[in-house]
């Protein structure tokens, strides 16, 4: 019964272009319209009609444009970020289950985030919000380029050495930042918890704008390869046989989602859950070409990012929630339940 | 069409080729017979140009190898490696369709997915197109990528085709179907098709030439209907004459 209801999602797309270009449209829309929607959630409410007829009082103009705005908008770029670097690590690893953060990326983003935080304690201060970014982002990038060398070592790229460098990076990055932990005075591992847990507090329009500077090329050159990475899926050899040059394809990879995820990373914290079910869920849904797979994961990983986002600052306002709590929190149950659904449909 | 000279190849101290020296001729199925870890798939990858031999030459159309880029490569030669495991929710029809990835650049032009169409009657797997790959039988899976094999080479003259164990999932007919598909792309289209086989018996019936490869060196190389007797077969197994079905 459910094999046949997913049978037929899954083969609704078949290989049309204009299939694809619906299923994004709509995806679009489904996300303007909770861009809208959640600019009027908050604190303070705002009048949606008034913000469409743009005649918003003064203070609440205030609110839209330097607060509520930035923040939404963070949102739907980090969540596209996640999304995209998901997809694209999926791909690479031939798994749909691999992650940014399996592969050390995020861990090493976190660990230089925390050595910020701690060892050079003073320069925190004087950089303000953007030392966060860019030590993770430099973080992020060492870490890649660690792996990606690591896992050529015998001359020959490996995704299995690519794993287990990975494995032990994140070891080692998590040790990192435990002994950072243990070493920080209690501003600092206020400072240090709070970011590793993920959050959105303190947008602001730099952030934003950085942020959709890394995305929007990341995302228009992985859909550029979207053919040749459909291909890789079939294996190294394989695709090499069909005259994909892997090496290059994985490389780009690589480097485009630790782009993403640096700049998610920097400006959130470790936000997790929407790089690993985002993907999957489209994939689920309209098939696996990753034609419609990179652009459609950005969107939905940007929806659901929001959503979580609004919930995260609204369930307890004045207060708020991180957001990473909340996603893994509903995130979590959510991916058992699809992994036992896709085990059932397979048998 | 492809020619081998002293191929050697070896990974570290192990040598997996010793002095291997063939001649494929456009036209001819030529097949690689062997017992278990002879570097039958080691000399096909070779062949095909995917790993670089130690030492020695191979030309393919009377140029080197170095000399084709991944692109020229994939327009004159295919390759069915062994088993091919897909972990995503792709169709049999998009994965046949795979086959024409370069030709088409990015877009996923409408005439892939008819070639993919035709490639598959021809396997006849298309019946299947709209499954997912991961629900197929084994037999089934191994036509669908015999399928994009032969999309990629769609419409093309004068290749070579390169297929590893193609029967090991395929029931008597489809191997029948498999080998008159050769038969035909090699008397009507001028391909050559490279094969390894463990059946000696269809070796022997279906393919021109042979080659036994033992240990890494040629045991015998010739006409098939030659090569393939209760001699060679017997010492190159090691098993008793009686025990030799041809």
């Amino acid at each position: 019964m459910i094999k046949a209801v997913v049978g037929r999602w899954i083969s609704v797309p078949k290989q049309g272009e204009q299939n694809n270009f619906v299923i994004l449209t709509l995806l679009s829309l489904m996300l303007g319209l909770m861009v809208l929607v959640s600019s009027t959630i908050g604190a303070i409410s705002l009048s949606l009609s008034d913000i469409l007829l743009f005649s918003l009082p003064e203070f609440d103009q205030t609110i839209l444009f330097s607060i509520r705005l930035p923040r939404v908008l963070l949102a739907v770029v980090v969540g596209a970020a996640l999304g995209i670097s998901g997809a694209a690590m999926q791909g690479l690893f031939r798994n749909p289950l691999a992650d940014p953060g399996l592969i050390g990326i995020t861990g090493g983003a976190a660990l230089a985030v925390s050595c910020m935080i701690v060892v050079i304690g003073p320069a925190y201060g004087f950089l303000g919000l953007y030392s966060l970014g860019i030590a993770a982002f430099v973080g992020g990038t060492i870490t890649s380029l660690v792996i990606l060398r690591m896992s050529r070592l015998t001359g020959v790229f490996s995704v299995t050495h690519m794993l287990l460098a990975g494995i032990a990076i994140n070891a080692l990055t998590f040790a990192g930042t435990g002994f950072l932990t243990f070493i920080s005075d209690d501003q600092q591992l206020r400072a240090m918890t709070f970011w590793t847990m993920g959050s959105l507090g303190g947008a602001m329009w730099e952030p934003v704008l950085v942020c959709l500077s890394i995305i929007l090329p990341s995302m228009w050159f992985l859909t550029k390869k979207a053919r040749e990475l459909n291909i890789l899926l079939l294996g190294e050899e394989n695709a090499a046989y069909i005259g994909v040059d892997t090496h290059k394809l994985k490389r780009t990879i690589i480097l485009t989602s630790a782009l993403c995820v640096g700049a998610a990373v920097a400006v959130s914290g470790i936000i997790g859950f929407i790089g690993l079910v985002v993907p999957h869920l489209i994939r689920l849904l309209f098939g696996a070409d990753h034609k419609l797979l990179i652009p459609a994961s950005a969107l939905l990983g940007a929806a659901l990012l929001l959503l979580a986002d609004t919930i995260a600052r609204t369930l307890v306002a004045p207060s708020e929630l991180p957001v990473g709590v909340l996603t893994s929190l509903v995130g979590g149950p959510f991916f058992l339940w699809l992994l036992i659904k896709q085990n059932s449909s397979g048998n | 069409m492809l020619k081998a000279e002293n191929l050697n190849f070896s990974i570290g101290e192990k040598t997996i080729l010793d002095r291997v020296s063939l001649e494929i001729k456009q036209g001819e199925i030529f097949a690689i017979l062997g017992p278990n870890g002879a570097g039958k798939s080691t000399l096909m990858k070779c062949l095909s140009g995917y790993e670089k031999p130690t030492r020695g030459n191979i030309t393919l159309m009377g140029q080197a190898f170095a000399s084709f880029s991944l692109t020229d490569l994939a327009a004159i030669r295919a390759v069915l490696t062994q088993s091919v495991s897909i972990n995503f929710p792709f169709t049999a029809l998009e994965v046949a369709a795979m086959g024409r990835g370069q030709f088409s650049g990015v877009g996923q032009d409408m005439r892939d997915y008819d070639i993919a169409r035709e490639a598959m009657q021809l396997t006849e797997v298309s019946h299947l197109e709209e499954r997912l790959i991961s629900t197929l039988s084994g037999g089934e899976q191994q036509r669908v990528h015999m399928a994009r094999i032969l999309a990629q080479l769609w419409d093309q003259t004068d290749c070579i085709l390169f297929l590893d164990e193609p029967t090991s999932a395929l029931d008597l007919k489809h191997q029948f179907m498999l080998f008159d598909i050769c038969r035909t792309l090699a008397s009507q289209k001028n391909f050559a098709v490279v094969v390894i086989l463990h059946d000696l018996q269809l070796a022997k019936r279906m393919t021109d030439q042979a080659l036994l490869l033992d240990a890494g060196k040629i045991f015998a190389v010739g006409a098939s209907a030659d090569v393939i007797n209760i001699d060679t077969v017997s010492t190159l197994y090691d098993i008793n004459r009686s025990q030799v079905m041809l």
